[in-house]
Parts: C-alpha cells; structure tokens; sequence
C-alpha cells in the first residue's frame, strides 16, 4: 500500500471511529433516562454532586468532607431528605453520616446513610 | 522556534505548576487518608504499598523522604507528586510540540491539564497519580520522539520506560494496544527486526523486573490480603489486583458511565472544553492519522477501562485519558485561531496573538479559580495535629490499637517512621493481640453509637479488645472520626458526683441547657474542655459543637454515642452529662488569642440553626 493510500484508509477508518464515537455517544446520552435510580425510587437518577460524611454543623449550614475535600451544604424546606427506606428529617443527618447530595445551595436531593 | 525556546517554555510551565501545587500542599498527612498514609509510610519504610505494590512509586518516594531538604517525611511525600506533577505538566507541552502543536496551543494544552481540578487534587498529596503522569509523558515523548526521527534507541527507550510506567500504575499496561497499532502504523517494518523486537522485549521486562521487590519485601504487607510471596500470591497481588473491581457494569449502564465520565470531563475543563477537543479530534486526524490513532486509541482505552471500575474516587482514574484529551483541546484551539484569521484577515498577526493569548489565558484562569479553590490543602492539619496529640497524651508504656491494614498506617507511621512513643505498643495487624494484656488500652478506631464500626476486614482486630469494650472519648481532633478513646471494660458515668464547673453559665439553648464548663491549657496544641449538660429527657439527642475563633472544631452527639448504648444495655443515661475531653487547637491558626465557642444545633421540621456560646479562649503561641 502507498504513503497516500494508507494516510487514506487511516482517514477514514479514523473518520469512522470519530462517528462511532461522538454520534454513538450522544446517541447514548439521549437514552440515558432511565425511571428509577439503582439506589431506588426516591432518589435522582443522575450523577450526585457531593459523597462525603457529615463533619462540622455551622450556623445554618453544615460542612461535609468528600473526597474533593470539606464541602460546605445548605438546605431549606425545597431540600428532600430521604434514606433509602424512607423520608428523613433533617435531626436524621447525624455526626458522622455519610450523605449522598444532588444540588447545590441549597441541596436539592440527600439521601442520608445512617452509618457513619 | 528552536529546541532550546522549547525547553526554557516547558520548565517555565512546569515552574508555575510547582509553585502553585506547593502553595496548596497539604503540609502533613491529608484529611482524609485515602491511600496517602499507606504510601507515605510505604515510602519511607521501604515497605509494600496496597495492591499492586508500586514499586517504582515507592522507590521515588524513599528517595523523596531522605534527599528533600524541607519538612517532615510526609511533607516531602507530599512535595513528590507536586514536584513530579509539575514535571509531567512540563513534559505535555513538549509532547504537544512534537505533536506539532504550535507554542501558544501546546502551552495551553500543557497548562489546561495542570490546572484542571482532578490532576491537581493529586499534585497536593501523597498520591501515584501524579508521578505516574510524570511517568506516563516520558513514555509518549519517546514514542513520539521515536516516530519523528526513528532511532531505534528510543524505542528501546520507550519499552524501558513503559515496564517502569507499571509500578506507578499497572493500569498502563492497558495502552499497550494503543501504542503497538502506533508503532505499526509508524513504520510497520520494526516486525522485520528480531533484534530490536528482542531489545524492545528485554528493556520491558527489565522495567517490570521492578515487581521482583514484592516477594523479597512480603514481609512487611500489612495490608489484609493475599502477600506475594507465592506464585498465587503474587498474581493475586499485582496483574490479579482489583478483578473484582474491573468491567464491573453492565452494557446496559453504558449511557449511565458515559454520563458519569462527561460530567468529570465537564468540571475538569468545562463545556466548552469538551466542545473545543472533540473539534480538536477531526482536526488532528485531518492533519496526521497517524498520530490521531496513538491519541485516540489510548483515550479510548482510558474511557472503556477507568469508567468501568467500581472502585471509589473513580475521577483519579481518568487522568491518564486527559492527556489525549488537552492534545485534542489544541489542536482545536489552533483551528479555531485559523479559522479566525481566515474570517478577519486584516487584523494584523501581531494584535490576532495577543488576542487570542489573552483569550486562552482568561480560559486558564477560570479552570484555574476552579482548580485553586477545589484543592487548596494548606490548611489540611487536622490529621497531623491529631497524631502529634495522640501520641503526647497516651501514658507510658500503654497500648494503641488501630484499625487494621491500610487505615491504620496514620498511626504507623506517627510511631515507626517519626519514631513518636516507642514505649507505646501499637497493634495495626488483623490479628494483632495485646502484648501487654495489663496495660491500659487505647485505640482511635470509628465508632458508631458507642461500638465500633467498619467492615469486619478494615477494624480493629479482634482480639485486640476486650469483649463488651467501652469507648470513653478523651481527645477530639478537627475531623468526627479523628478521636482517641480510652478503653474501659465498664460503662462510662455520664455526670461524676463530684465534678462541677469552673465557670457556671446556666445558658439554655433550645435543646440543652450548658450549666457551666472548664477550659484548661492542656498542652501545647490542645485545650482541656469539660462541659456540664443538663437535658430535659434522658433520651434527647443533642449535637455539640465547637469552633475556635472561626475555625470550625468537631460536632458530635452529647455523649459520644455512648448515651445511646448505654440506654440500650445498660437504662437510663440520665440527664445529666459532663463531657471532658482534649480538643486539638489546629497547628494553623494565627498566633494570638482566638474565643473557643460551644454551639448546640436546634433541628426544626425543614432545617436547623446553630446557637453558639463563648465559654474561654485559647491562646497560640
């Protein structure tokens, strides 16, 4: 095979890969509705925004330590606190628990983990 | 421009890198661990890091622990990934280059990367993902460098390097599809050499003859699980690491990983990010396929591989696939500069650059603020300031019991690596027994409702503690699970008869009245704090807190989930509580006198308030 006719098949065959990969992958997006969570009905389907545990309560708002680092969490009566068995309230959210948060300032979504 | 301009440009980026990853360094161990205590005293030890053992890893790291001439070990760790890092950051902008990116692109590029949040967020602590970034770079410098000039030197080279590049991140082995089709398609006469196909094999198996460090080194695995120092042990431990934990998703949750990994891609190098690099992908394949195919192939090996494990902070994984992906953001830049100037052709080059210098140095700064504010770590103390306490309070010649393995290297590393306490005893092994069956006991485990908690495997062991043990809180550190508790075969007494308060205040907050408390300088670094509660039901739950100045402290619940248990074997806790404990004064508050306030939080229906009272001060020398 020639210079040319590789870099050509090369091409395409990149081509082809770029539309596999851009237009398969919004196709994909575009399917990603699913109707329950896998952590169950009351909670978001989409990405959280904060995993951590409760750290320090603050005048009105409380600081979560995740991985990125500590968080700081607001909520107000939009916020749905919930556990997986059930609503919770916001006495629910102990020392030490470990929150799963979507939204941010205030929370729109958490999903209380009893155990620390 | 010359190799010379090149290589002043790199180092300068690399500079800015470093200093910007040292100014937000975490000064000690971090908070929290992750796997940072265990290859930092890994490091330093000479010992064996958690699955896969990364010896390279900790080979840099020793060296790093005894020539850095600044800080402690744990800073100098720590210092490591900046260091290498900010190299590996350097190293991209000369990948760029020989990508034939021009200056400003390559620069961008380079410097997108360095300032994205999750490469950062692992430039500030004892981590491998940055020094295997650093590793990663040589390795496609010299294949790059092979493909341009093709001395067979540097593919030997790039063989080498690449075997190294396995004990920063086995999973780098996984690129060696990507790089074989590079090779090939580069010049697919190399399979008519047997003797550089030989050399190439020999250089690589040299680099992974690294791993033979893990069975000499079995010994020292404290990790709980299978040691190395078998066939089936050693498999088990390096190619076999994670098994579990790899291709763990079903097809069907593909639209959910991809969403997953486009909102990391998205908080790393925003949405226009994404749009300008998958530009960058139809640019770079139009101009050289060949090249498109290395980056390509190994971004998309990166994307099927990391967004398949199951594995907790899943984002570190990705880092090695942003380097494809910042290549494709300039290549994107560029056209998009071309397609500028072919739109207004009569602004002069001169003004056209330092426009669109100004434009990519804004977008910097907006990933940067991001970067800057996401993993500033300087004032991360808290788990030094603790271990600095834990092992000033405990008496002579007691007993420390850790969690096991891998969350108990905090420990091991205050007391074998600093050398803090050797007449301590400490038990971090899953089968650790007291070797001192009389001493008093102490351990810094996590509890739950006044028993301890975490998987059987990751807790203390077993028989390190007497059966139906208590946890008594003596020391609170700036973290809920940074607590040192005296173990006591006997329920706690929640209000001792003859105790009574320095200061008596009879402040009712909503949930508890404080009818007086105690602050007593404890020692350097500490405060003693003793406060006297009075509940209206012996069965309220009532969260304290405490901040120092600004500073928020520790919140708990009164009692220390002792009151709960107590409640459920034993009656009635009473309501009377005195809490008396150390409070760790954090090593990075400015000197001088700062109030030490005591707050109760009030639960309501859809929120809650905190009501803070000042009960003493604390002074910083």
């Amino acid at each position: 095979m020639s210079t040319s006719a590789e870099h050509r098949v090369l091409t395409i065959a990149g081509a082809l890969l770029l539309l596999v990969l851009q237009v398969g992958g919004a196709l994909l997006l575009l399917r990603e509705t699913p109707t329950t969570s896998m952590l169950g009905p009351r909670v978001p389907v989409e990405v959280p925004d904060i995993l951590g545990a409760v750290e320090f309560y603050g005048d009105d708002v409380f600081t979560v330590t995740s991985g990125d680092g500590l968080e700081q969490v607001r909520i107000d009566p939009s916020t749905v606190l919930t556990t997986l068995t059930g609503p919770a309230r916001p006495a629910d959210i102990r020392p030490g628990s470990g929150l799963v948060i979507w939204g941010r300032d205030p929370a729109r979504v958490i999903l209380v983990s009893t155990v620390p | 421009m010359s190799r010379r301009l090149d290589a002043l440009i790199a180092i300068a980026i690399a500079a800015v890198c470093a200093a910007l990853y040292l100014v937000t360094l975490a000064p000690g161990l971090p908070y929290p661990s992750g796997d940072s205590h265990e290859l930092t005293t890994a490091a330093a030890t000479l010992g064996i890091a958690h699955r896969t053992g990364y010896p390279l890893y900790t080979w840099l790291g020793f060296l790093f622990a005894h020539l850095l001439p600044v800080g402690d070990v744990d800073y100098r760790v720590n210092a490591m990934s900046a260091l290498l890092g900010a190299a590996g950051v350097g190293g991209i902008y000369v990948l760029a280059r020989q990508l034939d990116l021009r200056p400003l692109a390559a620069a961008f590029a380079a410097l997108l990367f360095g300032l994205a949040r999750t490469f950062w967020s692992q430039t500030v602590i004892a981590e491998v993902y940055a020094v295997n970034l650093c590793v990663l770079t040589v390795v496609l410098n010299l294949l790059v460098a092979w493909s341009r000039r093709g001395s067979a030197r540097l593919l030997v080279g790039f063989a080498l390097v690449f075997g190294l590049s396995s004990g920063t991140h086995m999973s780098n082995l996984s690129l060696a599809p990507a790089y074989s089709l590079f090779i090939l398609l580069t010049d697919w006469r190399v399979l008519r050499r047997p003797r550089l196909i030989l050399a190439m094999l020999v250089a690589f198996l040299v680099g992974l003859a690294q791993f033979a460090w893990l069975p000499l080194r079995a010994a020292t695995v404290r990790f709980p699980n299978p040691t190395p120092d078998t066939v089936a042990g050693f498999l088990a431990y390096t190619v076999g690491a994670f098994a579990e934990s790899r291709f763990a998703f079903a097809l069907s949750a593909l639209p959910e990983r991809l969403a997953l990994y486009l909102s990391f891609l998205s908080a790393n190098f925003t949405p226009l990010g994404i749009a300008v690099g998958l530009l960058g992908m139809w640019v770079l394949l139009a101009r050289h396929p060949v090249r498109f195919w290395l980056l390509c192939a190994s971004f998309v090996t990166n994307l099927v591989v990391s967004s398949q494990l199951a594995v907790f902070g899943i984002d570190v994984h990705f880092i090695a696939g942003y380097v494809p992906w910042v290549l494709f953001v300039g290549f994107g830049v560029e056209a998009v500069g071309a397609t500028i100037r072919r739109l207004v052709p009569s602004v002069s080059p001169a003004l056209r650059t330092t426009t669109g210098a100004l434009v990519l140095a804004g977008a910097l700064l907006v990933v940067g603020r991001t970067g800057f504010a996401a993993n500033d770590r300087r004032t991360d103390t808290a788990e030094a300031d603790f271990q600095r306490d834990v092992f000033a309070m405990l008496p002579p010649d007691s007993q420390l019991v850790g969690a096991a393995g891998d969350f108990a290297q905090n420990l091991v590393y205050s007391h074998r690596v600093l050398g803090l306490r050797p007449d301590v005893a400490l038990i971090d092994t899953h089968d650790g027994v007291p070797t001192r069956p009389a001493a008093p006991r102490f351990t810094t485990a996590t509890t739950i409702d006044g028993h301890l908690t975490g998987a059987a495997r990751w807790s203390v062991a077993p028989k390190a503690l007497p059966d139906g043990a208590w946890f008594i809180p003596i020391l609170a550190g700036a973290r809920h699970d940074l607590v040192l508790w005296r173990v006591d075969t006997t329920p706690p007494v929640f209000a001792p008869a003859d105790a009574a308060p320095a200061v008596r205040s009879d402040h009712r907050f909503a949930d508890a009245t404080l009818e007086g408390s105690t602050v007593t300088p404890a020692a350097p670094g500490r405060v003693h704090l003793e406060t006297h509660w009075r509940l209206a039901r012996p069965d309220d739950a009532v969260v304290v807190s405490t901040r120092i100045g600004a500073q928020p402290i520790e919140s708990h619940e009164l009692g220390f989930g002792n009151r709960r248990r107590y409640a459920a074997e034993v009656g009635s806790p009473g309501t009377r509580v005195v809490e008396s404990f150390d409070l760790d004064v954090p090593s990075h508050l400015p000197p001088g006198r700062h109030p030490l306030a005591v707050g109760v939080t009030h639960f309501g229906d859809t929120g809650f308030t905190t009501e803070w009272l000042e009960v003493g001060h604390v002074d910083v020398g």
